[in-house]
């Protein structure tokens, strides 16, 4: 047994120092988190807002681009040090597969290159140059405008998907504003392995970050909390719906007025396979497993299942078939990382229970992967929606007409996000104004589920505009 | 000429049913001498012989069972004999013949929706099982207590295989005045509260038994009216474990700390049982037998779940099914032979590790971890 590697999980702007450490234990590596008091993160605070003021705030956003794409472009150098580090470090922490890790860090980085946040930019405020000064506004040239980000951000990040909170750290930046990330125990590496690349290519910027982690909803956490919502002009949070809730209260209550608050809770999504498309039954099932593979299948836009139309020139079931034949190759390509007992058991009992009813001669077909629980298919004629127990378990049901599936997902209206979809062009339109209706926030092509746009409007909420607030000075 | 055609099949059909019915209560006389004398090396030749039955008599398992190519010819040892998930007791009917009794889950950790159904067919097969295991884990000294349960009643609870246990057991061994405690309102709070006082007072021994919930609610009572009592020697807890769903937040070892100060019942007297609708045995701890039988001078060994003689008990890894090494987690994998009437081999959803004389159960399969926006399944259930 080697001793495991020590590595820092956070970022403190100098001179900051700390001197206890919690460590979070990962198989052979073990993240080093900052046991913090409330005076220490008031001064840290103190120092974010001192580095904003003086550097921060005065650089241009084109300045600003640049040293960010300079990050995300050593993240995508594939002999790059910093790369390298993230993709021996990550697979431990998140139980991916190295591969996955490598692919999704890739997709995720490949949208925040300077050109598309550029674009995000100039999409969301209508001139990418609105956070530097005043502009004539479009409709009334003689008043003008400008945007104004917060002077400190804290972002409460997530854990599903690794290097998910470098978007938040970017889009907080990208406003000019100082950042706390609070790290979730679940991927509490990332983050300060980014910011760590932003000391390299510009200490002033790097300083400008703190990424750090406290135990949420702990007696303990209540006073970091308070100082951090008190004196932060934007608090947001990606989790659970009860972590979601207990930040947006927390802040409500430490910020009565002007405290501004982004929650991204729990969210449900689920792929739509129209008739016409299974013309194609190996391309769309490629694309659909893709969907199901990335990320093992924990990102909230993840499919929890298919809906596949019948009357096509294949069976429902054989989508299912061939479905399970893409997941058993990608199972090569791109394999699942290993489960705990508990999960694993939860796959092996949801598996057995369809195979139980396949052999009792009920409308249900199971594939699997050969040993273990590498992947599972389950057909199955019954329509009602039903939860995936997910790490690539996807189930496939029939449906005689797609438009049949939005009275269906009615129960998981509030949870609803994305549905992905392959029908013909003259059906898109209604189909998607259907499932709008019914809650979805991102319609897009099965196999692009887990690659949306950067910058997408995240349940209606936009990357940047939502961070800002508006400044305008009318003609004298 | 129509009634006579049909007469013949109508003897055929009831000689074949009156066969089945004298193979049935063959296999069930068999399975009720082996729990009331077990023989050592016994368990397994009959355990082939209920899957025997099972496979012939539970047409939903056998099916199952050719589905995963494995019949009586191919089945060598109880080992290998197919273990259906308890989940699916909510999809099917598994039963081998008609039930006397159907126990139903309470559903409550995944919602209203789907409760699991066990078939039993003999209930004196159940009542078997039942006693001489509670004997041996809880009354080891033979004594008689007032029971004071905390369980509905099986009026109260028709369905309830544990309120069903509790009767056969407060039958058999209850004292005068003992009762249950949980009304058609709820918790009888105040009733069970003057009970454990009034025990107190008379220097009487009880048996306290029942759901956690219940034990956690008098616990709160006792705190609020800043109470502790100290039961007599003698005095002993049964508790089911286990929080159904429900958020409290407390190790087995807290709530157990807790039942001591504010019960005055030392950990000794304090016996867990795990047990489940789908399973006619039960599971107890090791520790009041432990001090009681004077095999160990008094000590007792770690707290462990004992395996009854008609039980056996295997952990198996979730990914390769492989009987894991012991000490190793895996899933609890249990053959009881109490269950002759449904299905013998059972996947439970607990996680555990064997340990000489028994196993622990360390946790349940997951819902759907919660991690960042992707979504807890029975946290949602639960809130629908």
């Amino acid at each position: 047994m080697t001793d495991p590697i020590t590595l820092d999980g956070f970022f403190l702007p100098p001179p900051i120092k700390v001197s206890t450490f919690t460590k979070l234990e990962f198989g052979p590596v073990q993240i080093r988190l900052p046991v913090l008091t409330a005076t220490t993160l008031s001064d840290v605070i103190n120092q974010l807002l001192a580095a904003q003021e003086q550097y921060l705030s005065k650089q241009p956003t084109t300045a600003i681009l640049e040293l960010i794409d300079a990050a995300v472009a050593r993240w995508l150098k594939p002999d790059d040090p910093v790369r390298e580090m993230a993709e021996l470090v990550l697979p431990n922490i998140t139980g991916l597969s190295p591969a996955m890790i490598r692919l999704g860090l890739t997709r995720t980085l490949e949208g925040y290159r300077k050109d598309a946040l550029y674009r995000i930019l100039r999409q969301e405020l209508g001139d990418a140059h609105l956070l530097d000064e005043f502009r004539p506004k479009k409709e009334n040239p003689t008043c003008l405008t400008r945007a104004v980000g917060p002077r400190i951000t804290t972002n409460i990040l997530a854990g599903n998907i690794p290097g998910l909170g470098i978007a938040d750290l970017i889009a907080t930046l990208l406003v000019k504003s100082a950042c706390i990330c609070k790290v979730s125990s679940h991927e509490p590496f990332s983050a300060a392995l980014f910011a760590q690349t932003l000391v390299q290519i510009e200490p002033r910027m790097a300083y400008c970050l703190a990424v750090l982690g406290w135990a949420g909803g702990r007696p303990e956490a209540k006073s970091l909390e308070e100082v951090a919502f008190d004196r932060s002009e934007l608090v947001t949070v990606t989790g659970t719906d009860e972590a979601v809730e207990a930040v947006r209260r927390a802040v409500a209550h430490r910020q009565p007025v002007s405290g501004r608050f982004i929650g991204y809770g729990h969210r449900v999504s689920l792929g739509l396979i129209g008739r016409e498309a299974l013309d194609n039954l190996k391309s769309v099932a490629q694309a659909a497993a893709l969907d199901v593979a990335m990320y093992d299948q924990q990102g909230c836009l993840s499919p929890h299942l298919f809906y596949v139309e019948t009357g096509g020139s294949h069976f429902p079931r054989q989508f299912a078939k061939a479905l399970a034949q893409e997941l058993n190759r990608l199972e090569h390509e791109l394999p699942r990382g290993p489960l705990d007992t508990p999960t694993a058991s939860k796959l092996h009992q949801i598996r057995s229970v369809a195979e139980i009813k396949q052999a009792d001669g009920e409308e249900v077909v199971v594939f699997g992967s050969e040993t273990g629980t590498l992947w599972t298919v389950i057909y199955e004629a019954d329509p009602a929606f039903v939860l995936s127990p997910l790490y690539r378990t996807v189930r496939v049901k029939p449906i005689d007409d797609l438009m049949h599936v939005p009275p269906l997902l009615e129960s998981w209206r509030p949870y609803l996000q994305a549905v992905g979809i392959v029908v013909a062009e003259t059906r898109r339109l209604r189909l998607a104004e259907a499932l709008g209706r019914t809650g979805a926030s991102r319609i897009c092509p099965v196999g692009r589920m887990q690659q949306p746009p950067a910058g997408w409007p995240q349940d209606g909420k936009r990357f940047i505009a939502d961070r800002v607030r508006w400044v305008d000075l009318e003609a004298s | 000429m129509f009634q006579s055609s049909l007469l013949p099949c109508f003897a055929v059909l009831a000689y074949n049913t009156g066969m089945m019915n004298k193979e049935a209560s063959r296999i069930y006389q068999e399975v009720l001498g082996f729990i009331r004398h077990p023989v050592e090396d016994g368990f397994g030749s009959l355990a082939l012989r209920v899957f025997a039955f099972q496979f012939e008599r539970n047409p939903s398992y056998r099916r199952y069972c050719k589905s995963k190519n494995k019949t009586t010819a191919t089945v060598a040892s109880w080992r290998e004999v197919p273990a259906v998930p308890t989940a699916a007791f909510k999809e099917l009917e598994l039963a081998c013949g008609r039930p006397e009794k159907v126990f139903l889950t309470s559903g409550t950790s995944q919602g209203p929706a789907k409760r699991g159904r066990h078939s039993v067919p003999r209930l004196d097969i159940y009542r078997a099982s039942v006693l001489p295991n509670f004997t041996a884990h809880l009354l080891p000294d033979l004594v008689e207590l007032r029971m004071l349960i905390l369980t509905g009643s099986p009026a109260l609870w028709p369905h309830s295989s544990l309120a069903h246990m509790m009767e056969v057991v407060r039958q058999e061994y209850g004292g005068p005045d003992s009762a249950y405690y949980i009304k058609d309102t709820g918790l009888d709070i105040e009733g069970l509260f003057r009970s454990v006082a009034e025990a107190c007072e008379q220097n009487k021994p009880v048996m306290l038994a029942g759901i956690t919930l219940a034990f956690h609610q008098l616990l709160e009572y006792c705190r609020e009216r800043r109470t502790a009592f100290r039961l007599p020697p003698g005095s002993r807890i049964m508790d089911t474990g286990g929080f159904k769903g429900r958020k409290i937040d407390l190790s087995q070892t807290e709530l157990y700390r807790r039942y001591e100060a504010m019960l005055g019942i030392p950990q000794t007297h304090i016996v867990n049982e795990y047990g489940m609708t789908e399973m006619g045995s039960q599971f107890y701890d090791n520790v009041l037998a432990d001090l009681l039988n004077g095999a160990l001078d008094g000590r007792t060994l770690p707290r462990h779940k004992r395996v009854p003689p008609w039980v056996r008990t295997r952990v198996v890894d979730p990914e390769t099914l492989e009987e894991r090494p012991p000490g190793s987690t895996g899933m609890l994998r249990h053959y009881d032979l109490a269950n002759c009437g449904s299905v013998m081999a059972l996947q439970t959803e607990d996680i555990g590790h064997t340990v000489a004389g028994g196993f622990e159960i360390t946790g349940r399969a997951a819902g759907t971890e919660a991690r960042g926006c992707s979504l807890l399944v029975e946290e949602i259930l639960r809130t629908q």
